[in-house]
């Protein structure tokens, strides 16, 4: 055997094996926003009531911007937790959410139901805060802290954990 | 409800695996103990432990169907993947249809190949076999405690639930209940030529004298992975609606990165039986090929690459397979590098214009496409890993860098076939090969006066698709004729009786028309599809590709478990009405969109019906030439593997010394 062949196969198997090894520690679904480190854009918008309302830093807390949509089955599995949060970060943050491309009437019922944590939903039937914001599915959250710059942004449904993790990094 | 003896049935079911889990480390140690203790009893051991082994796993298999097809909700497994309304065939196929159960066929799978080893190998090398086995044992221990210990398919949901979740309704079509299985007899099969190279390099057994023996398992594994390839390429085309069904997914390609170099090992075993050379070639091709296996069973399982194919993923499920990976590739590369070359090169090329020089050829460009579809499935990874960024890598980097060396394998295709071994008189080369090169020529002249708008690759891969079939034609034809001259028969049944005779090498010829086929196929469908999304209203007329569809309406109804929008389009000039579909299953997320699809042997038209808007609908139409071809060309590739596979080798000899496989086709 040539001893050359084994500079071939060598690095080739070491450099696989430490690729495939990082490739089990990160998650190919978790993508990061360009937004990140940027200061939240100031969109404005009519809540479900009709109500106008500034998308942005609110009540000049930490924010939370949680985008939903009732056809969205993945924002049911969040939704308790969001309601748990709620109650538990009241005092600390605010959070207020965009309903993405949904029916009014869809929207209002979802929430007679299944319980409103936000302060209000921003009704974004035609998607087009959701491209400002760069939204690709539903849902997804954005973690705005007192400066108004967004820190992290989640495109997956929220555990308990994730939730405290992001709060924890727009609360001092 | 379920019964007393069915509860318990589904943990002797464990058990009855655990037991095959014992069995097969007496296996794997059967050789190592026989030496030790001096016992060549004990080696033998290993055969029955084999079937032992096959035996088990079928009943533990037979137990969870059973499960599935009874509903039993205690088991988690099936809670997961099935329910009671599933058509029985969806039950039962459900098995593979998660994670566990697909990792229990894949073990069922490799012993069941281990037994058919036993069966060949106490013929044919009853001295090797246990050694044999032993390896075939240890791969089977990693999977088997893979299952045992993390992925349990026998875990019980206590109490067991009312009803199970629904299959995803995307999996409940026959390409998709086939396709997996399909794929792991590929995988699995790869492993038996890598036993064989094991075995010979830790007993110094000279590749000749086996060579020939793996040939058949490769191309059993070979048309088995392209049987499973083209399943999935086909549900994809009829079921996900995007009108494609290739797309250079993760996946996708942890498939094909086997089937190339698998490719390469099937034809550098052909080099190797007629003239003894590549040895040691062979022996890397064999380890490599089921490397790669191992590796598509990592990245499929794993989830380490963003892929369309959303499976569940767990990661200490993904860091045992990659350990498990990692074992057997040191093991089985580092034996290579200490011992792997267990005989040496009796013949050498002598000419660069020889059969066995272009073989050499078609291995390098095999290993190449293999590399670059590596590449750009692992590129991702590599970025992210040194500076974080997520990009995807595409079909247009693997169709401009993959299509160019396919159409040189074309042209090897071609000119391969018509080289006599040793050394060609390139008179005679020239006077084999002047028509089907002049038929290239004008198969390229007329495709650009047709379209001359058309990307290169049309032109190309027109003339070169022309060339090669052509060789295969004249090929044939100058046999036949120079048989029906000696023998006096006439032309045609001399040409039945020379396929008849020599099956592999027509065998391999009918494979490779039906690779044409397919290429036809591709490249019409690939680089001349026509495509439009409009909003059409009752009365609107579509036209595309030449054809003209007009929208007849909808209709809505309920069906089963959905809601259906039905869109109706007549395609004007026929009595056909395309009725594409838009489902809501209540419990799912998504609509499903379902195609409807008006195919002949030059077109597909394709339609799917999208969103409402105002009183028009979202039409979305393909027009996809030459798609059926693809299929087609699928089918002649079994045919031709069948008729090679179904050749007697000429000597069948139970000496482990002198077995040699039937000559190859040679026409000179």
């Amino acid at each position: 055997m040539t001893r050359s062949i084994w500079w071939v196969i060598i690095p080739v198997l070491v450099i696989l094996f430490v690729l495939l090894g990082y490739g089990l520690t990160s998650d190919p679904r978790h993508i990061p926003s360009p937004l990140i480190g940027k200061p939240f854009p100031q969109l404005q918008g009519v809540d479900l009531n009709g109500q106008p309302v500034n998308l942005g830093l609110v009540d000049d807390k930490p924010t939370i911007v949680n985008v939903w949509a009732s056809w969205c089955a993945a924002c049911r599995q969040e939704h308790e937790v969001l309601l748990r949060g709620a109650r538990r970060y009241t005092d600390t943050v605010s959070l207020v959410a965009v309903n993405y491309k949904d029916e009014l009437v869809n929207a209002k019922r979802w929430l007679r139901r299944l319980g409103d944590p936000y302060q209000w939903s921003l009704h974004d039937l035609s998607g087009r805060i959701g491209i400002e914001l760069g939204v690709y599915g539903v849902p997804e959250t954005f973690f705005i802290n007192r400066d108004g710059i967004i820190v992290e942004k989640i495109s997956a449904p929220l555990t308990d954990e994730k939730l405290a993790a992001g709060v924890a990094l727009i609360t001092p | 409800m379920q019964g007393f003896s069915t509860t318990y049935l589904v943990e002797f079911g464990h058990l009855v695996v655990f037991t095959a889990f014992i069995v097969s480390l007496i296996q794997a140690l059967a050789p190592w103990l026989a030496s030790r203790f001096n016992a060549p009893a004990l080696a033998r051991s290993g055969i029955s432990a084999s079937y032992i082994v096959l035996i088990l796993m079928t009943i533990g298999g037979a137990i969870l169907i059973h499960a599935f097809v009874t509903s039993d909700f205690s088991v988690l497994y099936v809670a997961q993947n099935s329910n009671t309304q599933l058509p029985l065939l969806y039950k039962v196929t459900a098995l593979w249809g998660g994670h566990e159960g697909s990792l229990y066929l894949w073990a069922w799978v490799l012993a069941a190949f281990t037994a058919l080893l036993a069966v060949q190998g106490k013929r044919l090398f009853p001295l090797r076999l246990p050694v044999m086995l032993s390896v075939q044992a240890w791969l089977l221990l990693g999977f088997l405690g893979l299952i045992l210990f993390l992925s349990n398919p026998f875990e019980r949901l206590l109490p067991a639930v009312a009803e199970g979740q629904d299959l995803n309704p995307l999996l409940q079509d026959p390409g998709m209940a086939f396709h997996p299985p399909m794929l792991y007899f590929g995988y699995v099969g790869f492993s038996i030529p890598f036993a064989f190279a094991i075995t010979a390099m830790l007993t110094r057994w000279e590749t000749t004298l086996w060579i020939g023996l793996i040939r058949r398992w490769t191309l059993f594994a070979w048309i088995m992975l392209t049987i499973g390839i083209m399943l999935g390429g086909w549900w994809a085309y009829y079921e996900l609606g995007w009108g494609g069904y290739w797309a250079w997914d993760p996946v996708e390609n942890a498939s094909f990165m086997p089937w190339l170099l698998g490719t390469a090992l099937i034809h550098s075993i052909t080099v190797q039986e007629n003239r003894h050379m590549l040895q040691t070639w062979n022996m890397f091709l064999a380890i490599t090929t089921f490397a790669l296996s191992l590796l598509g069973t990592f990245l499929v399982r794993s989830g380490v690459l963003s892929s369309v194919h959303a499976f569940a993923v767990d990661p200490g499920r993904g860091l045992y397979i990659l350990i498990f990976m990692v074992v057997v590739l040191v093991v089985a590369f580092g034996l290579f590098l200490a011992k792997g070359r267990v005989d040496t090169e009796r013949e050498s090329i002598s000419s660069l214009m020889s059969r066995e020089m272009l073989f050499v050829l078609n291995n390098v460009l095999f290993t190449v496409l293999c590399i670059c579809v590596m590449l750009g499935t692992l590129y991702p990874l590599a970025l992210e890993a040194i500076n974080g960024a997520k990009i995807t890598v595409g079909a247009p980097y693997f169709n401009s860098v993959l299509v160019p060396l396919f159409f040189l394998v074309l042209l090897l295709m071609g000119f391969g076939p018509a080289t006599p071994w040793r050394k060609a008189n390139l008179k005679r080369l020239w006077a084999r090969l002047w028509l089907a090169a002049a038929t290239g020529v004008v198969a390229t002249i007329v495709m650009f006066s047709w379209d001359p708008s058309a990307h290169w690759f049309a032109f190309v891969g027109t003339g070169l698709v022309a060339f090669t079939l052509m060789t295969i034609v004249i090929d044939s034809w100058r046999s036949a004729r120079r048989r029906s001259k000696q023998q006096g028969e006439s032309i045609p049944v001399a040409l039945l009786r020379l396929l008849g005779r020599n099956r592999r090498y027509y065998g391999g010829m009918i494979v490779h028309l039906g690779i044409l086929v397919i290429a036809i196929g591709l490249i019409g469908s690939g680089l001349f599809r026509s495509e439009q999304v409009v909003l059409m209203a009752k009365g609107d007329v579509l036209e595309i590709g030449g054809e003209r569809l007009r929208f007849e309406g909808v209709r809505e109804f309920r069906k089963d478990n959905y809601l259906a929008l039905q869109g109706r389009l007549h395609l004007l000039g026929t009595d056909t009405i395309l009725t594409p579909e838009r489902r809501k299953y209540p419990v799912q997320e998504a609509p499903t969109t379902e195609s409807s699809i008006h195919e002949n042997w030059a077109r597909d038209v394709y339609v799917i019906i999208g969103e409402k808007f105002k009183d028009k609908y979202s039409v979305h139409a393909y027009v996809n030439p030459l798609v059926q071809w693809i299929w087609r060309g699928g089918l002649i590739i079994i045919i031709g593997i069948g008729w090679s596979l179904s050749q007697r080798l000429r000597q069948r000899r139970t000496s482990e010394s002198s077995v040699v496989a039937g000559g190859a086709g040679e026409t000179t």
